[in-house]
């Protein structure tokens, strides 16, 4: 049973920087299965791309039988939708995994898979909903904007300028007084700010919404969403800092791969800078698989560390782990 | 599976002292949560820096005299104290606090000699000066990341480690109600609380301090589970009418540790 004197029992929540720590040392201590789930995931979504391109291939060499597009596209688009949603569950799958660790009852890659396969439409129409809501902010923000920016604009009596013969003249009197100028670029900073701050709270609300639905369970895409937002309550900055920390590792990673891949692509081409050549369409190929490699390799970065503040806010929220001896 | 590294030092009394290193998560914030301050103390010395050397060069222009070289001079005295101010941060602060600056002192870290005593001037000055070369390209992130001791240069060359900094176990933060005072008095007399393990005693401590931040109803539940655990464990038949389980943890929790203070 965890114990007090022993940090590994984890009796006491995570600290924002071992959150991280957590989440990574999850990744490197299980880095071969999670890479596999994340591979996994990620061809999932390249098969649409492979199909689109051979019905683009197909109807650029025949260019007849036009009529079967009707069709075709439906159907590519049900296949992209089904595809997503494999690749969601198969994300969800390896913050399962993570999990399950932390709790110290550990599944194989393969009982993760199938339980979150199990809800693959959930996770599909959970990814829609989010999605709605945070278009649904940022179509209420688009308005807020447009109605403040009328009113700074009518009370320094731009709504004149339309009634007047002389528009033009009225408008650059206004454009060039320091007053109306000052109020608007302190005001256009603030709006910004203010959306900066609005969606950097949203993303960290947001941002465990499958992890309920790829755990716990009796359990649907509606319900995570309003589960994770009862879990993230009064936690949001401290998640915002948490996946800034992330981010700042995973910038420093990107970048080492980056040099890499580009000095790889970019002897390639110098070998042979000539477009048609076989190197050239190396070079092209190497560096599509490498943003491959990379999105797989990053998708578990990402759901292990989603995987420990899930399980961090369980602990904080619900006291998940605070239990006498068996 | 272990979270965190661990690392035994012997101390040159022959002592072995267990340590759980910081990690890349709390190193990175320590960092960032210092550069950011740094950023703020540097702006803050060329803006008064400016300040000064414009007053400075309008009084000698209504004096009238040579000081075509002192603009030079004083960019080159900037830039000193720049790196000065950039190195002495770490150094004031390791030193003063004991290998904590403030970006540290937030993450929770603390950096120790490798034979776990504090670390001097000496190894605070080589960590400040190596910085810069584990900055560069981010040499010192990736040496943290994928070492087994998580020491950047400047620790492998000033013979240093970062290490977590324990939580004290504090009693602090719990409110114990009236009613709770009351059997709490009682208890020791009607059950048995030798039977409750140290380890239960810190599980109980443990809830009574966070279930503030608790969700109502996963708190309820919890602490109705720990209330019937703690029942059956001290061997007492009914928890007493009109308490609520809390009010009786918190009974369980003051008579414990008044039978036995040293948890």
């Amino acid at each position: 049973m965890a114990s007090s004197s022993n940090p590994q029992g984890l009796l006491q929540p995570l600290s924002v920087g071992n959150v991280v720590s957590v989440g990574l040392r999850l990744y490197s201590s299980h880095f071969k299965q999670y890479i596999g789930v994340a591979l996994l995931a990620t061809l999932w979504i390249v098969l649409p791309i492979a199909v689109i391109a051979a019905i683009i291939g197909f109807f650029a060499i025949v260019q007849n039988y036009y009529a079967l597009l009707g069709l075709i596209i439906p159907a590519w688009l049900v296949l992209l939708v089904y595809c997503v949603g494999k690749y969601m569950a198969g994300a969800a799958a390896i913050s399962r995994l993570a999990f399950s660790e932390l709790t110290q009852q550990p599944e194989t890659a393969q009982q993760a898979r199938r339980f979150t396969n199990s809800r693959l439409w959930w996770f599909v129409i959970m990814s829609l909903l989010t999605s709605l809501i945070f278009g649904g902010v940022l179509l209420a923000f688009y308005l807020l904007l447009v109605v403040l920016m009328v009113a700074t604009f009518g009370t320094v009596g731009g709504l004149a300028a339309f009634q007047s013969s002389n528009p033009e003249v009225l408008l650059e009197q206004m454009f060039s007084n320091p007053s109306f100028l000052l109020t608007f670029g302190l005001g256009t900073l603030v709006v910004v700010a203010a959306f900066i701050v609005l969606m950097c709270w949203l993303s960290a609300r947001f941002c465990v919404t499958e992890l309920p639905l790829a755990i716990e369970l009796d359990m649907d895409g509606v319900r995570s969403i309003g589960r994770s937002w009862q879990l993230t309550k009064k936690s949001a900055w401290r998640i915002f800092l948490i996946l800034f920390v992330a981010f700042l590792i995973a910038f420093v990673l990107q970048i080492a791969i980056q040099i890499a891949t580009s000095l790889i692509s970019g002897v390639l081409i110098a070998i042979q800078p000539s477009e048609t050549s076989a190197l050239y369409m190396l070079s092209l190929a190497f560096t599509y698989i490498s943003s491959f490699a990379t999105s797989t390799l990053f998708l578990p970065f990402w759901q292990t560390i989603k995987a420990a503040i899930y399980y961090d806010l369980r602990s904080r929220r619900e006291g998940l782990g605070l239990r006498l001896r068996d | 599976m272990r979270l965190f590294n661990r690392i035994k030092l012997l101390t040159p009394e022959s002592v072995e002292l267990e340590f759980s290193l910081a990690g890349i998560g709390s190193r990175a914030l320590a960092l960032s949560l210092d550069y950011t301050f740094l950023l703020l103390c540097l702006l803050l010395f060329w803006i008064i820096w400016g300040i000064i050397s414009n007053q400075l060069l309008n009084y000698l222009e209504s004096t009238e005299t040579n000081y075509a070289s002192l603009p030079i001079w004083l960019g080159a005295i900037a830039f000193l104290a720049s790196f000065f101010i950039f190195a002495g941060y770490f150094v004031f602060f390791e030193v003063l606090w004991q290998g904590q600056t403030p970006g540290k002192r937030m993450a929770k870290i603390r950096v120790i000699r490798d034979n776990g005593r504090p670390i001097k001037m000496a190894q605070a000055t080589l960590r400040a000066l190596l910085r810069p070369l584990d900055d560069f390209f981010f040499v010192g992130a990736f040496l943290i990341f994928f070492g087994r001791r998580e020491k950047r240069i400047g620790d492998w060359v000033a013979g240093t480690v970062v290490i977590q900094e324990n939580r004290a176990q504090s009693n602090s933060g719990i409110r114990v109600s009236q009613e709770a005072r009351q059997l709490a008095e009682s208890l020791p007399q009607v059950v048995d609380l030798t039977q409750l393990l140290p380890d239960d005693f810190a599980v109980i401590r443990e809830y009574l301090q966070r279930r503030d931040f608790m969700e109502t109803q996963a708190r309820s539940e919890l602490s109705l589970k720990l209330a019937r655990q703690t029942r059956a464990i001290v061997q007492l038949a009914e928890i007493p009418a009109g308490l609520t389980s809390d009010q009786f943890l918190e009974a369980i929790y003051l008579a414990y540790q008044e039978q036995f203070p040293a948890y």
